[in-house]
């Protein structure tokens, strides 16, 4: 690798186009993630939101463009090794092994070896896993999945967390703690992409924002600029 | 008592052994989704080495021993994990031939390798402590030997160990999450392909492991090793294909039970059930695929390939190609000389590939006992002619008829259970018969006796045999063409692509499967006739009938490309290649080549279509044709199938689902729903992802009927009646994630959206379709096509179409048929913005010119709020807001359900903001 740019962008999309095969669903998009911040990505259902970030992650190959974490171009490594690079990635629907215990969840999310230590980390963050310890993650109710989906960002320090829909389906004072999570782990020097439903929350939080729409980006700016047009009808995706 | 009790003990060591060949077989399916059917194949590889590094080259056990199971074993187990993962994409009957391509490929290698072995090659006891005058002790009065003990402790230890693997080690839970979701352990940063591979090269290591310990007890004989190894399957199925604990016990089960009942049925002399034994984990295996919850055999929802495009060659050189063949093959007795036998054989063959290309290639069931077909048929032949003298020809129908029955049988199975799971129970189905049944004296008799064939007026000639079945084979191929072509080829493609869609049409799919297994045991039977025919004189163990043909027939059919009916003409001709290479081993090499290629086919997923060089080639032969171009003019084309206007807006049309109800687990998805969609409007059901709105469409096209609640249609509780009845009524729908026949072309599609209701589970509707209503089918078809504006598209495969396409062919599918409610899934996603603009249309001239209802989920607001007279919104599985679209437009709740949080936090933001 030659010498690395600097750059203060933990994520850079460049020109990216993707999709599943045959169909592309994203076209051409530009979009970065300022070092240390929190960028919020909206858009209607099926805009593409999800398909963005599993081509951030690598679950998903771009047919065109490259992706860059921090500087460098990982447009060709496969999801376990950006995993490697700092990269984390919370899928929308719980994302947690189902059939396996909160513990053995937890065991996987940590480096090999440090195990224990970041179990007690993910437990003193959220209490009630501890508690449910030895309980299959299945059988959690979806607010306590969710937790322990969330407790990866913290199992390892990454420098990216990607926040698919987190807050699906849950309880507004499980919500009201999954977005005092985030916060958390924002201010321990990790950046954040979120998707979330909940718009306003999201764009409380960002310094930056995206709108996608049908594929493309439609809006990108601050959320005072997006606050200038209508958000539920940018939302929307209103004509 | 005491008495049986040397035999329980004989019994737990072989049952042991299962259990370890079943654990290692239950750790790969779990971990790869893919069910190795050759793991007795790894079994015999493993055996082979150790039996040439042990007995050939008389070198020290132990060498042989690691270099067999710890070597050879992880080593077949990186090759078995790069074969399941080109399996994994491909569709459910090549996953169970790249498998089955093992078994048999292995045992002929086996064969070339040691020619003795066929009749069995004797293995010394090898393990320390095998001193049976020296290690001996008694134990209630049984005598338990030193090797006896160290086998059982090696395989105990062997399996505790691998338990406690799987349990508590990291390793083995990540096996257990790439089972979960291979994607989100990717995401954690562990490689689930790295952990598949160990998984597959513990499994294979087991596998080796049971060989090496069982040989001594058995022998190398590779057919029976690798058969033997299939006594696991029942022990896997007793474990649920899950549990490895379980699946262990299920192993000394059933070796136990074997040696038991073998013993009562010597010693009772219950000479009847002298197959009893052996066939004892198949009928473990039959009656366990027959009981256990569907729901834990469910397939799981992999994305598979679509099917490979096809390219048919225009009608005029199809018939070129057909006379050229037929004229060749009647040539054939006028060169072919003393060779003419085996090109007899050759035309018998088609005749049973044919039989398995109905129900494989056209309908996407996976049958392994085709032979056991063939060879009932052939004995209630022999029993009709010789036993009650009944005339050729009607005795030949007759005797394909007896196979009917039995193919019925087999087809119950089908209608529970999918893909490798059918596979299965077939297999299993055939070796229970082979064992318990063959021998039986209304059968082939036990041993020495056999059974006499007779030909038509008892002629003896080779060359008339030859006419007679080359006969039978035209009959036979012309009788699958106009099936393939028929209506119920469209319908057994149709269901081989996607069984929901086509119940949610109106089909009964149950009865579909039970008649293409009758129809396929009645070609089987017929070509087993033939065979027997030709042979003159068949026993039990008559090559053709025997379960492992079953296995080369369905390697054979993989590898032969082209439609019907040529595959089965160029499988039959590798039937001549012995007349040709008349060596030895020819046999051999010719199983290892068949074996071994249709596991290539397989992992590429069948055979690519024809070159476009080659088709634009053939093209040319035929006339040139207009694509004919559909009436575009949609109020012409609705006027053709307009159905009977129910009165526009009346309640007792519509659907009502009152107080719904729908759990998954201890999930609430739906909670006490109740709505109303009237026909002559579109009603909207709008929500955030995960709030329920596919549960309540499956809950209301009865896809889902484990439900609380009533569902109401046109004014009958219809909470209770299956998928096929209530789209007869008139309840149509489209998928979220679309269900398209993609083998198909385009018209077929949406052709099959008025038939399936037509045919329904009228078994001759199901079979071809009258005239009249032909024409129906027809305009409907067409009208349909033109209400969407995809006349164009035609004569294209669906499979190869855009997803805006895709929609449209769907949408024109559930237009074509007589339903007077559609449900529609998410119908625009996917369309950009000017398809959607031209969907908004189609929906309003649907609803207004055939009066007809819609119930549309929806995310795209602007459609819905365009289109929809009254809107319900669902949240956490409930319903939060019902109103009119402005109403809908100006309300806070359903902002905050789309925004989040409540209004006051929006406003409040907003001002901020500001």
């Amino acid at each position: 690798m030659s010498v690395a740019t600097k750059t203060s962008l933990a994520l850079e999309l460049r020109s990216v186009s993707s999709g599943y095969a045959g169909t592309t669903i994203l076209r051409n998009v530009d979009l970065s993630v300022p070092a240390g911040s929190v960028t919020a990505l909206l858009g209607p259902n099926g805009a593409g939101k999800s398909t963005l970030l599993k081509t951030v992650s690598g679950l998903i190959r771009p047919t065109a463009g490259s992706v860059h974490l921090d500087g460098v171009d990982v447009s060709k490594l496969a999801p376990n090794k950006r995993a490697g690079l700092g990269l984390c990635h919370i899928p929308e629907g719980r994302g947690v092994f189902r059939s396996l215990t909160v513990r053995e969840n937890l065991r996987l999310q940590a480096d090999p070896g440090k195990e224990d230590e970041a179990a007690a980390r993910c437990i003193a963050a959220f209490p009630i896993l501890g508690a449910r310890i030895n309980q299959i993650a299945g059988t959690l109710s979806g607010g306590q999945q969710q937790m322990l989906a969330m407790a990866r960002a913290y199992a390892r320090s990454p420098r990216l967390v990607l926040v698919d829909e987190a807050s699906l389906g849950l309880a507004p004072i499980i919500v009201d703690a999954i977005f005092a999570f985030l916060s958390t782990i924002t201010a321990e020097g990790s950046s954040l992409l979120i998707v979330d439903q909940f718009v306003a929350r999201a764009l409380g939080m960002a310094s930056k924002a995206y709108v996608l729409s049908r594929g493309e980006i439609a809006f990108a700016g601050t959320p005072n600029e997006l606050q200038q047009g209508d958000v539920f009808k940018r939302y929307l995706g209103g004509t | 008592m005491s008495d049986v009790l040397p035999y329980i003990v004989t019994g737990i060591i072989s049952g042991i052994i299962y259990g370890l060949a079943g654990s290692g077989l239950v750790l790969t399916f779990k971990t790869s989704g893919i069910f190795n059917f050759g793991h007795g194949a790894v079994l015999t590889a493993s055996v082979l080495l150790f039996y040439w590094l042990r007995v050939t080259l008389k070198l020290d056990w132990k060498i042989a021993f690691v270099a067999s199971v710890f070597v050879a074993g992880p080593l077949l187990g990186l090759v078995m994990e790069f074969v399941a993962r080109s399996l994994s994409r491909q569709r459910t009957n090549m996953k169970i031939v790249g498998t089955v391509g093992l078994m048999v490929m292995v045992p002929a290698l086996c064969l070339l390798f040691y020619p003795a072995s066929n009749n069995g090659l004797k293995v010394k006891r090898f393990l320390p402590f095998s001193n049976r005058a020296r290690y001996k002790w008694r134990l209630l009065d049984v005598n338990i030997f030193g090797d006896q003990l160290l086998t059982a402790g090696i395989a105990v230890v062997a399996v505790v160990a691998l338990y406690l693997l799987f349990r508590f080690t990291r390793l083995g839970t990540s096996m257990r999450a790439a089972v979960d979701d291979p994607d989100l352990l990717d995401l954690q940063g562990t490689n689930p392909v790295r952990v598949r591979r160990l998984a597959w090269m513990l499994g294979c290591v087991f596998a080796a492991l049971s060989g090496v310990l069982i040989v001594p007890l058995v022998g190398l004989q590779p057919y029976s090793l690798t058969f033997l190894a299939t006594y696991a399957f029942g022990a896997a199925a007793i474990g649920g294909f899950a549990s490895i604990p379980i699946t262990f016990i299920g192993g000394l089960l059933v070796g136990v039970a074997q040696d038991v009942v073998g013993y009562v049925v010597t010693d009772r002399k219950w000479t009847t059930l002298d197959g009893l034994p052996d066939a004892l984990p198949f009928v473990i295996l039959f009656v366990v695929l027959l009981v256990l919850p569907k729901a834990k055999l469910a397939p799981k929802s992999l994305s598979e390939a679509r099917p490979p495009l096809q390219w048919k060659g225009p009608p005029e050189l199809r018939i070129a190609v057909g006379v050229v063949v037929l004229g060749a093959l009647s040539l054939v007795p006028s060169f072919a000389g003393a060779k003419l036998a085996f090109f007899t054989f050759g035309l018998c063959q088609a005749i049973l590939i044919l039989s398995l290309g109905l129900l494989v290639k056209t309908s996407g069931q996976v049958s392994l006992c085709q032979a056991t077909f063939a060879g009932i048929s052939a004995v209630a032949f022999s029993q009709f002619t010789v036993g009650l003298g009944l005339p050729w020809l009607p005795a030949l129908l007759l005797a394909g008829l007896v196979a009917v029955p039995v193919g019925a049988l087999v087809a119950l199975p089908a209608i529970r259970l999918h893909g490798i799971y059918l596979a299965l129970a077939t297999f299993g189905f055939a070796i229970l018969m082979q064992r318990l049944f063959f021998p039986q004296t209304w059968m082939f008799f036990t041993f020495g006796g056999s059974r006499k064939v007779p030909s038509p007026f008892g002629t003896t000639s080779t060359t008339a045999r030859y006419y007679v079945v080359l006969l039978a084979l035209v009959l036979t191929a012309a009788a699958i063409v106009l099936i393939s072509q028929s209506r119920l080829g469209r319908v057994l493609r149709g269901m081989s692509d996607t069984q929901t869609a086509m119940s949610t049409l109106g089909l009964s799919t149950s009865v579909t499967k039970i008649i293409v297994f009758c129809i396929s045991a009645f070609i089987a039977g017929i070509g087993g006739v033939m065979y027997g025919m030709v042979l003159t004189n068949v026993d039990g163990s008559t090559q053709a009938f025997q379960p492992f043909n079953s296995l080369v027939l369905i390697a054979i059919l993989t590898l032969a490309a082209f439609r019907e009916p040529w595959y089965a003409v160029l499988a039959g001709l590798t039937a001549v290649i012995p007349a040709f290479f008349d060596g030895a081993r020819t046999p051999q090499v010719l199983n290892v080549g068949f074996g071994f290629f249709a596991i290539l086919v397989a992992m590429r997923g069948g055979h690519p279509p024809m070159v476009p060089v080659l088709q634009k080639f053939f093209g040319r032969f035929g006339r040139r044709r207009q694509i004919a171009v559909v009436a575009t003019d949609a109020t012409d084309a609705l006027d053709a199938t307009a159905t009977p206007t129910p009165v526009a807006g009346s309640l007792a049309g519509g659907l009502v689902v009152h107080r719904l109800r729908v759990k998954f687990g201890g999930l609430v998805a739906v909670d006490d729903v109740s709505l109303t969609a009237p026909l002559g409007t579109i009603t909207g059901l709008i929500g955030p992802n995960g709030a329920g709105k596919t549960t309540i469409f499956n809950a209301c096209s009865g896809i889902n009927r484990d439900v609380i609640g009533r569902v109401l249609f046109k004014g009958t509780d219809v909470s209770t009646r299956p998928a096929p009845v209530r789209a007869r009524m008139g309840l149509g729908r489209t998928f979220q994630r679309m269900e398209l026949c993609d083998s198909l072309n385009v018209f077929d599609n949406v052709a099959l959206g008025s038939e399936c209701a037509t045919a329904g589970r009228r078994i001759l509707g199901q079979i071809a379709a009258p005239r009249p209503e032909k024409r129906a089918t027809l305009a409907a078809a067409h009208s349909a096509l033109g209400l969407c504006g995809i006349g164009h598209l035609i004569e294209q495969q669906a499979g190869a179409l855009s997803t805006g396409e895709r929609r449209l062919v769907e949408l024109a599918r559930c237009l074509a048929g007589q339903f007077d409610l559609l449900l529609l899934d998410e119908p625009s996603s996917g369309l950009d913005r000017a398809e959607t603009a031209l969907f908004a249309d189609v929906l309003e001239r649907v609803v207004a010119e055939r009066c007809c209802g819609i119930l549309l989920v929806e995310h795209d607001m602007s459609l819905v709020l365009r289109v929809c007279s009254n809107i319900y919104v669902l949240d956490f599985g409930r319903l939060i807001f019902e109103g009119t679209p402005s109403e809908i437009a100006a309300s806070p709740i359903v902002r905050a359900a789309y925004l989040g949080s409540d209004a006051q936090e929006i406003h409040e933001f907003e001002q901020d903001m500001a």
